[in-house]
């Protein structure tokens, strides 16, 4: 019987997990900038999904919880030595587009940008504005207070404004200057 | 276009494109298993979001501890007990009396700091040098030897370090190939190469030299997906004895304490750690509630050694329990007050000396990315508090970082 309940919690965290890789893939290649390393961090977070999957009684939350640890998983600064060694690699994993117009022209270069951003505020601007979550929600994801979301997410775009023109970015042109 | 939409088109442009599933069922349950087993403490914002994982089932009236070797008679435990309360509205008391590593300054325990220009973690010492660490927060990991001055001298690539011996003469990384490096009397020398993914330096034996002819030194390392090895000054390269999965740390008088749980266990097996007596060839006990990896290890005197529950994993531990180091009996019991908010947890401790520990713990805060808290905890149940601050230097790195040894 514990078997049975064993396989049936497998079953359904496979269902899950099936439904939910990609876009846990998709903000994980945003939060670290590389493939393997976000293949890597969605690994992490599922695992650590599949250890708690029978404790977690409410199944509606589950997408938050994982999305939590996707990105708390990425700020920690232990991960970061770790996964570094783990991305160094030379194949290229198959599930990379195979055309990626963004690797040229100014797209590149603010993508660039936000690489260079501190990992809480880019793991705040990757919520604010690709998961549209809202400060509130952001703040929850992250742990910490809307106060310090709308600081971090501040910070980060007056880091991008200032550093534009290092980047090969015309600050008022492309980062919408004329328009703050 | 503003800059809002403007990263709102570029990260959809970026990533929207990915499909697929590139991770099996199996890979994830692989992973699983290697979390419980590692029972790692992770620090930051890490440990404000994913939840304890599994609920070692309590053992009632036999003590914490599942004893598959009789404690040493010639040793009985005879230290009283205590339960230390972390408390945040305590007053401060006074500064650590180890220096330690705030961001890129150095404060010495008379108050001087030093500017080491950049931040290193904690710097190891390695006889009048010291090893620093960096290159985590960009660019490629390398150890930075600094003089005595604090200038940095040397640097060279590393996988992972440093670690120095009880007495700081000798200090050791894994250099990018896996080879063994130790620095001593202001030279370098490679033991010998270990293979496998991600080797981790634990612990370091030894004084003064790693020549053969000083009569040597020996390193233990970690290997990810293997077994523990040590290498020594005659190059040789050996599996950790004590059935080990990993090594969380090696005493001066050679106990080992680690993971005995095999690799091949079922995830939702108990992670079960051990201490073990090399020089008598025995396992002293085996706990499967506590976990030694990244905390204290074993006090300077070697008669202690720290552990978390090993129930934490991810949330972070809100309490350490402090064993007799060949018993496993509780010498001391640390809590965070009940009244400190559930996102609050332990995320260092270091011991000061033989009967304190100097623990730090982390938790939110209004206008930063986390308030920590540095205390100092006595054997016989004292608390202080001796720092505090809402913590934001922009580097991720944890302040009060003690210099060890």
């Amino acid at each position: 019987m514990a078997q049975d309940r064993g396989s049936a919690k497998d079953a359904e965290f496979s269902d899950w997990m099936a439904a939910r890789q990609a876009a846990l893939l998709r903000t994980a290649y945003l939060l670290t900038g590389d493939h393997h390393g976000a293949e890597d961090l969605v690994q992490q977070t599922l695992a650590k999904v599949y250890l708690t999957w029978g404790k977690v009684r409410d199944r509606d939350a589950i997408d938050g919880y994982a999305r939590r640890i996707l990105v708390n998983e990425n700020n920690s600064i232990w991960r970061r030595a770790w996964k570094k060694r783990e991305t160094v690699s030379d194949q290229v994993p198959d599930w990379v587009p195979a055309h990626d117009a963004y690797d040229e022209g100014r797209s590149s270069a603010l993508w660039n940008l936000v690489q260079t951003l501190p990992r809480r505020q880019r793991a705040a601007v990757v919520l604010r504005y690709y998961e549209e979550l809202s400060e509130a929600e952001t703040a929850d994801v992250l742990g910490v207070s809307v106060g310090t979301v709308k600081s971090q997410t501040s910070r980060a775009l007056a880091t991008l404004r200032t550093n534009a023109p290092d980047h090969g970015i015309s600050r008022a042109l492309d980062l919408g200057e004329e328009e703050r | 276009m503003n800059t809002e939409k403007e990263l709102t088109n570029e990260f959809h442009g970026r990533a929207d494109r990915i499909d697929g599933s590139p991770i099996s069922f199996d890979d994830v349950v692989g992973r699983a298993g290697a979390i419980r087993r590692r029972r790692r403490i992770t620090t930051g914002v890490a440990a404000l979001a994913a939840a304890a994982v599994i609920v070692p089932t309590a053992m009632f009236g036999g003590g914490l501890f599942d004893n598959d070797a009789a404690p040493d008679p010639a040793k009985p435990n005879t230290q009283q007990v205590h339960d230390a309360v972390l408390d945040p509205s305590l007053p401060e008391g006074d500064p650590p009396r180890l220096a330690y590593v705030d961001g890129p300054t150095l404060v010495q325990p008379d108050g001087t700091t030093v500017d080491l220009g950049k931040s290193y973690g904690a710097p190891r010492k390695a006889g009048d040098e010291h090893l620093g660490a960096s290159g985590f927060e960009g660019g490629e990991p390398s150890i930075d030897v600094l003089d005595q001055q604090w200038n940095v001298i040397d640097s060279v690539p590393m996988m992972n370090g440093p670690v120095s011996s009880a007495d700081g003469s000798v200090a050791a990384w894994v250099a990018l190939d896996g080879t063994v490096v130790t620095r001593s009397g202001g030279r370098s020398l490679e033991l010998g190469k270990v293979d496998g993914d991600y080797v981790t330096p634990v612990a370091v034996l030894g004084h003064d030299s790693c020549t053969e002819a000083d009569g040597g030194c020996r390193v233990f390392v970690t290997v990810q997906n293997g077994s523990p090895v040590s290498v020594d000054s005659h190059g040789i390269v050996d599996v950790v004895p004590g059935h080990f999965t990993n090594v969380a740390a090696v005493s001066a008088d050679n106990l080992i304490a680690g993971v005995v749980t095999p690799i091949s266990a079922a995830p939702t097996d108990p992670v079960c750690s051990a201490v073990y007596d090399e020089q008598a060839m025995r396992q002293l006990f085996k706990t499967c509630d506590l976990a030694f990896g990244y905390s204290a290890g074993f006090s300077p005197d070697n008669s202690l050694l720290a552990g978390y529950h090993s129930d934490t994993d991810g949330a972070g531990p809100r309490s350490m329990t402090i064993v007799d180091a060949r018993t496993g009996e509780k010498a001391l019991g640390i809590d965070l007050d009940r009244a400190i908010g559930k996102n609050t947890s332990i995320v260092g401790a270091d011991w000061e000396d033989d009967d304190h520990l100097l623990v730090r713990t982390m938790g939110p805060a209004a206008n930063a990315p986390g308030a920590y808290n540095l205390y100092r905890v006595g054997l016989d149940g004292t608390v202080e508090r001796l720092l505090e601050r809402d913590y934001d230097n922009g580097t991720m790195t944890q302040p009060w970082l003690m210099m060890q040894p």
